[in-house]
């Protein structure tokens, strides 16, 4: 199911869904807010803040001591190929996919609907194309919508996606339409290749990095770095956490808690012992694990060139910079 | 439907015994039964306190007794160490992959052990005992810091009967029958075939790297020397990424590997 929704409609479709489960989509701020009355949206404005991770593997929940974990249903609109790419090739198959399957995260996946956007302005921080993706990438959406002068083409990618454009008046697609969609798309990929040429797979960054474990190098590159864990946290593919416990006033539960690699005290044993003690090792490890055992795990990297944590480092560390200078 | 993999099944001290100055045995009992086989591993919650991977020490097999031995070495092993018969923790598992039993079996065995490591060890020693005739010659070096801490001193007389054991403390007193010095001292003293003998050896980092670097001299080769493998197992089973050791999952690709396979990753024997 395909169709243009004109653009003067949008806002009546976007109340139809509200009506039905929550829908959240990028505010002004940025992030992912819940639509309502006077509500000003902004498709464009990338990167998504937060994105969809905390939808679907919160920072911090419950995972046993209880019956049911995730809330309601939830639409989320203006979701992005390299947040759909980790959500599918990494999230759901590290958690879903292997044994044994985690339920707790099923139940949150399940929660969701997911609309997603092109990319028509890729933010100078976006490297989606060399880690495999593409800022126009649909894949696992239920529903995609493309920017076009008047509205948006949609297209329904599941029956979740076709059921939401049931009953939504669908005009023609034009041969300008799609030849100025076909444009817009090209644009964006030359964009985003402009900031970062690497290829994750041809280029073998993991190798590179496997050769090039010397302390000299990481060292150098992780002078800035305060260990906040911020790249971690912002980051659509890391999944590390701890388990703890909360209390819901009533009785004491496990708790699931994102963790960093960057923190000092991740790989700690009892006793004391760490298997990296130096902050460069621990910096080290974020790339050797994404771009080496991810890639060998999920054969995409544990990177999907989103940018976040270039935009989010108060070091101001900058993941192509240290890549980049593999190949020096 | 799939099961939360992250519920404990709820158990009850039954038994506190002090093995060392630091090691205590608890023998709890869970409210169902559980399946380990040996070199598996559980996670024990110590309710307030946190959650720790712990190899159980008792005999296995479908059961809802277990013994877990646990040296105080953090913030939740303290607490644990506080707890009195009655008491409840929760225990979720089993994990990992144990001892390969198939490869143990009609050869030479020679088992090293150093500190908590006797713990899984000591469930091997049971599964041996369970099925003697197999195990044709079990060798055993076990070194400990000082007499005091010798684990499961009371059970080496009736091991003595059956299996060649030698002991070292790296400090001794006049009450020590053993040797002083580190574990590796041992290996002068014993006579092996080690084109064919199959080494196992579980214990402190440092003393896994030496015991294991020096059977490589003897001649054992590495897929000949077996390992346990202790790093940070949070989830226990591949979910969490804490425990990764190069391209390995300690939890469920380990914690039982052979030498061959980890010897020169980065890290591991830190």
């Amino acid at each position: 199911m395909k169709g243009k929704i004109k653009r003067d409609k949008f806002d009546s479709i976007l109340k139809k869904w509200a009506a039905e489960k929550p829908l959240f989509l990028p505010g002004e701020s940025g992030l992912l807010e819940e639509y309502g009355d006077d509500f000003k949206y902004d498709l464009e404005k990338v990167p998504v803040w937060g994105g969809i991770k905390e939808f679907v593997f919160p920072s911090r929940n419950a995972v046993a001591g209880k019956e049911k974990f995730a809330p309601g249903p939830v639409i989320l609109l203006g979701v992005r190929g390299c947040d759909l790419n980790a959500l599918k090739g990494i999230f759901d198959s590290i958690m879903i996919e292997q044994e044994p399957v985690d339920t707790v995260y099923k139940s949150f996946r399940d929660r969701v609907t997911l609309i997603s956007v092109d990319c028509n302005s890729p933010a100078e921080t976006c490297f989606c194309v060399s880690t495999g993706g593409s800022p126009y990438g649909a894949s696992g959406s239920d529903l995609h919508l493309s920017a076009v002068k008047d509205g948006y083409i949609a297209e329904a990618l599941s029956e979740e996606g076709k059921r939401l454009l049931g009953g939504v008046e669908l005009d023609e697609i034009s041969a300008s339409d799609e030849r100025k969609y076909s444009d817009r798309k090209d644009a964006a990929v030359k964009m985003v290749k402009s900031n970062f040429s690497l290829d994750s797979q041809k280029d073998l960054i993991g190798e590179k990095i496997k050769n090039n474990l010397n302390k000299s190098y990481w060292d150098e590159k992780a002078k800035t770095c305060m260990q906040c864990g911020g790249c971690n946290f912002s980051c659509p593919s890391c999944y590390c956490n701890v388990l703890n416990e909360m209390s819901d006033s009533r009785k004491v539960l496990k708790a699931l808690q994102w963790d960093s690699c960057q923190l000092s005290g991740y790989a700690r044993v009892a006793g004391g012992a760490t298997p990296r003690p130096h902050l460069w090792q621990g910096f080290r490890h974020r790339y050797y694990c994404k771009f080496s055992l991810m890639q060998g795990e999920f054969d995409m990297p544990g990177c999907t060139g989103c940018g976040r944590c270039i935009k989010t480092c108060p070091g101001e560390i900058d993941m192509r910079d240290t890549i980049k200078g593999l190949y020096e | 439907m799939n099961k939360n993999p992250y519920s404990p099944i709820k158990a009850q001290i039954k038994e506190v015994i002090d093995e060392t100055p630091n090691i205590k045995t608890f023998v709890i009992e869970l409210e169902e039964e559980m399946e380990f086989s040996t070199g598996q591993f559980v996670q024990l919650t110590v309710p307030g306190a946190g959650e720790c991977p712990f190899t159980p020490s008792s005999k296995t097999g479908k059961t809802a007794l277990m013994d877990i031995t646990v040296m105080k070495a953090g913030a939740a092993t303290a607490v644990l160490h506080e707890k009195k018969p009655s008491d409840i923790v929760y225990v979720r598992g089993p994990y990992g992959n144990g001892f390969p039993l198939d490869r143990l079996r009609d050869r030479e065995l020679l088992i090293v052990g150093g500190g908590c490591g006797m713990a899984p060890l000591r469930s091997l020693l049971h599964e041996i005992l369970s099925d003697r005739n197999r195990y044709p010659r079990v060798i055993m070096l076990y070194g400990c810091k000082t007499p005091r801490d010798m684990l499961y001193g009371d059970s080496f007389g009736e091991w003595g009967e059956e299996f060649e054991i030698h002991k070292a403390a790296d400090k001794a007193d006049s009450s020590w029958d053993g040797k002083q010095g580190v574990v590796t001292e041992l290996f002068k003293d014993i006579k092996v075939d080690a084109a064919k003998c199959v080494a196992v050896v579980v214990g402190p980092p440092v003393m896994m790297k030496f015991a294991s670097l020096e059977l490589s001299k003897m001649g054992v080769s590495d897929d000949r020397i077996i390992v346990s493998l202790e790093k940070n197992m949070t989830c226990g089973f591949g979910k969490c990424r804490h425990c990764l050791v190069g391209p390995y999952y300690v939890c469920k690709d380990g914690p039982v590997f052979e030498y061959g396979q980890v010897k020169d990753l980065p890290d591991v024997w830190d």
